[in-house]
């Protein structure tokens, strides 16, 4: 059997069972069951066990249940509340200020959370409805809303990061790194659009009423002094890494004990909360491991039958500008990203794209933060994308159509981005070097 | 009817013995979970305060994260809880849905009675072999490890085929005209 025979089969088949509706990791084991008894017969059923064995013991694996818990933690011991209204103290009179507490809030989210679902969940139930009540319009608040939490996976912590580093056998730490300067100019692209829409139509974000707004001097100082513990777990996450005293599970692990601490700090911590988080945290984590472990056969058997060699020969032959493959290989992600679950779609393309970008001689952490970034993307293209149905799920009276109506100017935005990093890969190698 | 009720009454205690093994499983895997931020914190602080790096830390790490993946997949399942794309089921009338959500919980059931088949038959071999993971500064055998997986994949086996329905709901007048 031709290659493209196999590659074209096995993909279709993979994609159609996903669309059925099947468990992602089910899908990927009948593929995977069908394809070894095709090409080994029963003697390699041995094979299907070892590849979710050594999936399962992987150690880089282990910075997802703890960026979780630690997400978790903050989260059910209310200190993301506290921050929530320290940064609303902080933001002066500006006109369309809950746009830009938005968007400062993502950031800070961003560095304390890996995921973009959680973001978006909370932001809907807590800054959305203000957003409306104070008359800003609604598809651009949902727009900034969207494209804020879509900016978790992408600074670290980012629980995406771990599973495309590990798949695609780079430095864990130079990938979560690599997001940093990425994941801080979107925020402020995002900002200069909105700044920029609003001042073009002012019926967006109207006056807001004054008597709220004055905060005194003391009262923020109180909100830095309310923030500054924030700034432990920052520090023990990407500081420890940044330093190189630790490694990025190890420094997850700190984030943890940061948690903790800021929990307690805030005294908002207690043994029931604690026992909440890691039971949400050991749930999430069993599901996405166990889709990890049961697709890694795919790659493998794409690799043992020669398609993916085949690929890349083919690739090479295609053309001699490498940046119209590069053009290809981000809008086949971007398109299946609109209907297929992210995860599922990263377990799918890095197998095939990862001998690709070491032929053309791509930069890898370059090249992986830009799928990053699509992948991120993906969870806010219509119709199908789970940051936008985690914020559907906070707003249920806000119709999907409306949804999908405000993320595409954001989208745009990204696609932008994406750009720049193109053009300038230092803006996502240049910190990454110094480690 | 007297045949139902009687395996109905069989299975029942079988059944909750079932749940009782897959919530205290979930319980061990939060433990698992304790056990990989203690040992990393521990590995942290041992080598950069005293000086004193632990040999053991990424050893258990490795295999907290299987056992507790595999300890809390059968209550991923019992919760319905595995990411799938349903935009298609959810845009069927429900006479279909239920025959097409049929038909998944039982290729569920045959995907991981399949792969607890597999994994129990590399158990036993690496049982009989006496295989030690190699990797390990102290080695341990394989199978103390990987038999948790085989127990995830045979719970979940055991889910999807509780959660199996074959009753079809009769087409509302809405729906007669609907093909698949």
């Amino acid at each position: 059997m031709t290659w493209y025979v196999i590659l074209a089969g096995g993909l279709t088949l993979l994609l159609a069972a996903f669309l059925t509706g099947l468990p992602i990791f089910v899908a990927f084991l009948a593929i995977n069951t069908a394809g070894i008894l095709i090409v080994f017969g029963e003697r390699g059923f041995g094979l299907i066990a070892n590849s979710i064995f050594d999936s399962g013991t992987l150690v880089a694996l282990s910075a997802i249940p703890l960026f979780i818990l630690m997400g978790e933690l903050l989260n059910r011991s209310g200190s993301v509340d506290l921050l929530f209204t320290s940064m609303d103290k902080l933001i002066g009179r500006v006109r369309g200020r809950q746009y830009v507490l938005t968007i400062f809030l993502s950031v800070i989210f961003g560095a304390l959370s890996g995921a973009a679902m959680a973001v978006a969940a909370m932001m809907s139930r807590s800054l959305y409805p203000t957003m409306i009540a104070r008359g800003y319009n609604p598809r651009l608040s949902m727009g900034a809303i969207l494209a804020g939490a879509s900016l978790a996976p992408i600074i670290p912590p980012s629980v995406l990061v771990i599973i495309i580093a590990t798949l695609a056998d780079i430095s864990v730490a130079k990938l979560l790194i690599a997001g940093i300067v990425p994941g801080l100019i979107l925020a402020a692209v995002f900002l200069i659009y909105i700044i920029v829409l609003v001042s073009l139509d002012p019926k967006l974000a109207p006056e807001e009423p004054g008597p709220r707004l004055k905060v005194t001097l003391l009262e923020k100082l109180v909100a830095v002094g309310q923030m500054v513990p924030f700034s432990i777990i920052i520090f023990l996450v990407i500081g420890l890494i940044l330093l190189g005293i630790a490694t990025p599970t190890e420094s997850a692990a700190t984030g943890v004990v940061g948690a903790l601490i800021v929990s307690a700090i805030n005294r908002r911590f207690s043994l029931k909360i604690a026992y909440e988080a890691l039971g949400s945290a050991a749930f999430i984590t069993s599901m996405i491991i166990v889709i990890v472990a049961s697709s890694n056969m795919f790659g493998q058997l794409l690799a043992i039958t020669g398609s993916t060699g085949q690929l890349v020969g083919f690739v090479n032959s295609l053309t001699a500008d490498p940046y119209i493959l590069l053009f290809l290989m981000m809008l086949i992600v971007f398109v299946l990203c609109m209907f297929i679950d992210q995860i599922a779609i990263m377990l799918i393309i890095v197998p095939i794209v990862k001998p690709i970008v070491t032929t053309l001689g791509f930069d890898p952490i370059w090249f992986w933060t830009l799928i990053l970034i699509n992948l991120t993307v993906g969870g806010i293209t219509p119709p199908f994308g789970y940051t936008m149905f985690a914020f559907k799920g906070g707003a249920p009276e806000v119709p999907l159509s409306d949804i999908f109506a405000s993320v595409w100017p954001f989208v745009a935005l990204f696609i932008l981005v994406m750009g720049l990093i193109v053009m300038f890969p230092a803006l996502a190698t240049f910190l990454p070097a110094k480690l | 009817m007297t045949t139902g009720l009687n395996a109905r009454a069989i299975l029942a205690p079988l059944l909750r013995a079932h749940d009782a093994v897959t919530t205290f499983a979930f319980e061990l895997s939060k433990l698992c979970l304790v056990v990989i931020v203690f040992s990393f914190s521990y590995e942290v602080v041992a080598r950069y305060f005293f000086a004193a790096p632990v040999w053991w830390a990424n050893e258990v790490v490795s295999y907290a994260l299987c056992v507790g993946v595999f300890l809390a997949m059968p209550e991923v399942t019992r919760r319905h809880g595995h990411v799938a794309v349903t935009v298609i089921p959810e845009l069927l009338p429900p006479r279909y849905r239920n025959i097409l959500l049929s038909c998944i919980q039982f290729v569920g059931f045959l995907a991981c009675a399949a792969v607890a088949w597999m994994s129990l038959n590399q158990n036993i071999s690496q049982y009989v072999r006496e295989a030690l993971i190699i990797a390990a500064v102290r080695p341990i055998p394989k199978v103390y490890i990987s038999a948790w997986i085989t127990f995830g994949f045979l719970s979940s086996a055991l889910y999807f085929l509780r959660n199996l329905d074959w009753r079809v709901p009769a087409p509302s007048d809405g729906e007669r005209d609907i093909r698949l």
